[in-house]
């Protein structure tokens, strides 16, 4: 406008407004130089385009952002400066803001050969001519990268933020499903009451231990459920418990059931304060520890009966543990076995320490002692005998028991000494004196056997003579001689028989007597027996039956079977007056028994006792009156026990004796 | 009549054997001990031995033993007459010494008669 103005100015005018002219041409080259130069040196990246929107200039930062020369920039040349990522898009939009005339801005990549890449931020502004035609742009690539990353970096962090808040959502999602099971299933109870004491929770298990559903409980306090003891006396303890805002922990309390019972519990809670300090309320578990405390009660009882058992035996009682085997206690009769000064005393040695150093099998102690410790253990219990040693060097005998035990998890044994000293004396000296009648009962048999030889010896002559002169050998007798002699001959055959049953006597009980065994038939005997005594019988006026089952044949000594029965029948018929006597025979099981009975005088309780055993009952007023020597009984003893059988009386006086004998079935050896 | 020797220890024991044997009508003679008894039988024939088996020195079992083993003699009629009832093992032994008989002392006088009469007879 100004131009329009001047063109009717003078020369001098003119020529004035040429010097301005080339002034301001002067300041405009100036100006442009400036403007180029600090485009060049500027530490943003420059571009300029014409005003279809292709590059005529890019300055030195661009280049060396992309490494692309200016002429390479040319025209379009410039988007091989772009990221190929953002490349079709940036190209596009450039010469689509280029063609409307809009605005420009917006974030891409830059990249040179080396394939390094720079983030920038991309403005351009119009530049117009005069008259306000655009004529190009200019624009500016700003830098980003850096921020770009921390952009990135924050993201990522973000997102991994969000993750990890995902994953303690969902464990604290399951914990909370954890809690909620384990409050659920836990045998024990879990409550909540607020500050004034009111249940403002209760988990379910409450039903199980006290019959309430937790809808009953809520707004109850604990001592509406106690029994009306407990409630008054804890009461105070536990306002205490709640001024000084204090956890508590194994509070026993009764309390009522739904049902009536009594159930205890033991009550933990903590108090729940808010950030001010101010008391909210407790929260707690209770156990009902009603078995418990009755299972506790019975096991002090046995604890209680265990500890007096192993603290006043008059057994040794103590404990060896592995893998050493030492004593790891003792009870005071140990202490006292092994006279130790105390418990401590006795303990931390192994058996074979309390032991002499071979056992009487002449085993090492140590080694033998392994032995019965592994029996033991395997076994789980071993009983043996064994020598121990007392601290002061004394051996004594000793029964063991080892049991195997669990204590606490761990496999020991107990071990039961009892000192066996006495029991060995006196079993040595009960030895002694079986050997040493033994001994005299061997001297018995043989002095008998030797004097009834020695008594034969004078019968002889005197029995040939007395026979002699009474077979009138020696010359003719009168009456009187005649019954003298008579009398002398008689007793001269009783004591010859006297003589023969001690013979017999010493014989049957002598060890090495051996019975004749054959098989038999018992029967047959009864039958020969009772025919040969039969006519004895009947000089008295007596029955003689006998009845016999069908018996098996039995391994026996015949003779002495006869022996016994005619022994047997004879007394009978010899003490029965009126009557009869009557002998059955049957099996018993897996023996025969055989049965004499008479109706006899009998024979007193005294007597039956007596009259098996030989010497003891030489009752002369029977031998005297009913003649025999009295050894009979105690002879068919001797043979009946040789053959594994018994022989018994049984008898009423004045009615009658019944003698029984058994005889095994079973052969004999 | 026969010739009998009785062998025995017991004075009183001979002598009443040998009154007993004479009432049968044998000639008898008696020695007290075995080792006499076998000279004897050296000396003069005897049909028949009686000799008892518990002799202090020299036993009738030592004694018939000797007699059995000379050529002379072994073929001795010998009765043992003893006080000792025979074990089995006992008679074992005394079997091997092949005795006519084996009487128990005391004896039974008519039973022993009897016995003698047999011995002699056959």
């Amino acid at each position: 406008m100004k131009s329009k103005k001047n063109l009717l100015l003078k020369p001098e005018a003119l020529l004035n407004i040429l010097e301005d002219l080339e002034e301001e041409k002067a300041k405009l080259i100036e100006s442009e130089e400036k403007f180029k130069t600090l485009i060049s040196s500027s530490p943003s990246a420059i571009y300029m385009t014409d005003k279809k929107g292709n590059c005529t200039f890019v300055n030195t930062f661009w280049r060396n952002m992309t490494g692309l020369t200016i002429k390479e920039t040319l025209g379009k040349g410039w988007i091989n400066g772009i990221h190929p990522d953002d490349r079709k898009k940036v190209e596009k939009n450039w010469y689509k803001t280029v063609k409307a005339g809009g605005k420009w801005g917006t974030e891409y990549r830059l990249i040179d050969r080396k394939k390094r890449v720079t983030w920038v931020y991309g403005t351009a502004a119009a530049l117009k001519n005069v008259k306000g035609e655009i004529t190009g742009y200019v624009g500016i690539n700003t830098d980003i990268t850096d921020r770009i990353k921390a952009e990135k970096k924050l993201k990522k962090s973000h997102e991994e933020l969000e993750i990890k808040i995902k994953k303690r959502t969902i464990k604290l999602r399951e914990g909370e499903e954890k809690f909620r099971g384990l409050v659920e299933s836990t045998s024990d109870w879990i409550w909540e009451v607020n500050a004034k004491g009111t249940y403002t929770y209760a988990s379910p298990k409450i039903k199980d231990i006290l019959g309430y559903s937790p809808k009953e409980i809520i707004g109850k306090t604990p001592f509406d459920l106690m029994t009306k003891e407990d409630a008054k006396k804890l009461g105070p303890e536990f306002a205490n418990i709640v001024k000084l805002k204090k956890s508590f922990s194994g509070l026993i309390n009764k309390n009522k059931h739904k049902n009536g019972k009594i159930v205890v519990l033991e009550t933990n809670g903590v108090p729940i304060i808010d950030s001010k300090g101010k008391l909210l309320g407790y929260r707690g578990i209770d156990r009902d520890i009603t078995e418990i405390r009755q299972a506790r009660g019975k096991l002090k009882e046995v604890y209680e009966k265990a500890n007096t058992m192993y603290e006043s035996s008059s057994d040794a009682i103590m404990i060896l543990e592995p893998p050493t085997w030492k004593f790891t206690a003792g009870n005071p009769s140990t202490i006292k076995m092994f006279k130790a000064k105390n418990e401590k005393d006795f303990t931390s040695k192994a058996p074979w320490q309390y032991s002499p150093k071979n056992q009487p099998d002449g085993k090492l102690s140590s080694t033998k002692a392994m032995e019965m410790i592994n029996t033991a253990m395997k076994k789980g219990k071993h009983l043996f005998e064994w020598d121990h040693k007392r601290l002061d060097g004394q051996v004594f005998p000793a029964t063991v028991l080892l049991t195997r035990m669990n204590l606490l998890g761990k496999g020991v044994l107990q071990a039961t000494v009892r000192d066996i000293s006495k029991e060995k004396e006196s079993e040595k000296k009960l030895k002694e004196s079986y050997k040493k009648l033994k001994e005299l009962d061997v001297l018995k048999s043989r002095f008998l056997t030797i004097t009834s030889h020695e008594l034969k010896t004078p019968l002889t002559p005197a029995k040939i003579q007395t026979q002699m002169i009474l077979q009138g050998d020696l010359g003719k007798l009168n009456e009187k001689q005649k019954k003298s002699f008579d009398i002398i001959l008689r007793n001269i055959n009783r004591l010859n028989d006297l003589i023969e049953d001690i013979l017999e006597i010493s014989r049957v009980q002598a060890e090495g007597f051996k019975l004749k065994l054959s098989e038999i038939q018992l029967g047959d005997c009864v039958g020969l027996v009772v025919k040969s005594m039969t006519p004895v019988a009947e000089k008295k006026g007596l029955e003689l039956d006998y009845k016999l089952d069908s018996l098996p044949l039995i391994t026996a000594d015949k003779k002495r079977i006869t022996e016994i029965l005619t022994n047997l029948i004879d007394n009978a018929i010899k003490f029965t007056h009126k009557g009869g006597i009557n002998i059955e025979a049957k099996r018993e099981k897996d023996y025969i028994l055989v049965k004499i009975k008479d109706t006899g005088i009998g024979i007193s309780k005294k007597d039956r006792e007596r009259i098996f055993h030989s010497f003891t009952q030489l009752e002369s007023s029977y031998t005297r009156k009913y003649g025999g020597t009295g050894l009979g009984l105690s002879i068919c003893r001797g043979i009946i026990k040789q053959h594994g059988g018994k022989i018994w009386v049984e008898s009423t006086l004045g009615k009658g004796s019944t003698f029984y004998f058994t005889l095994p079935i079973k052969k004999l050896k | 009549m026969a010739k009998i020797l009785v062998v025995d220890d017991e004075l009183d024991v001979l002598e009443s054997v040998k009154m007993l044997i004479e009432t049968m009508g044998h000639e008898i003679k008696t020695i007290d001990n075995g080792k006499g008894a076998i000279k004897l039988l050296g000396k003069e024939k005897f049909d028949l031995m009686i000799l008892d088996i518990l002799m202090p020195k020299m036993s009738g079992i030592e004694t018939l033993e000797k007699i059995r083993a000379s050529p002379k003699l072994k073929k001795q009629k010998v009765a043992f007459l003893s006080v000792v009832s025979l074990s089995k093992n006992g008679k074992g032994v005394i079997k091997k010494l092949n005795p006519v008989a084996y009487i128990e002392k005391p004896i039974d006088n008519i039973v022993f008669k009897k016995k003698i009469k047999k011995i002699l007879g056959a």
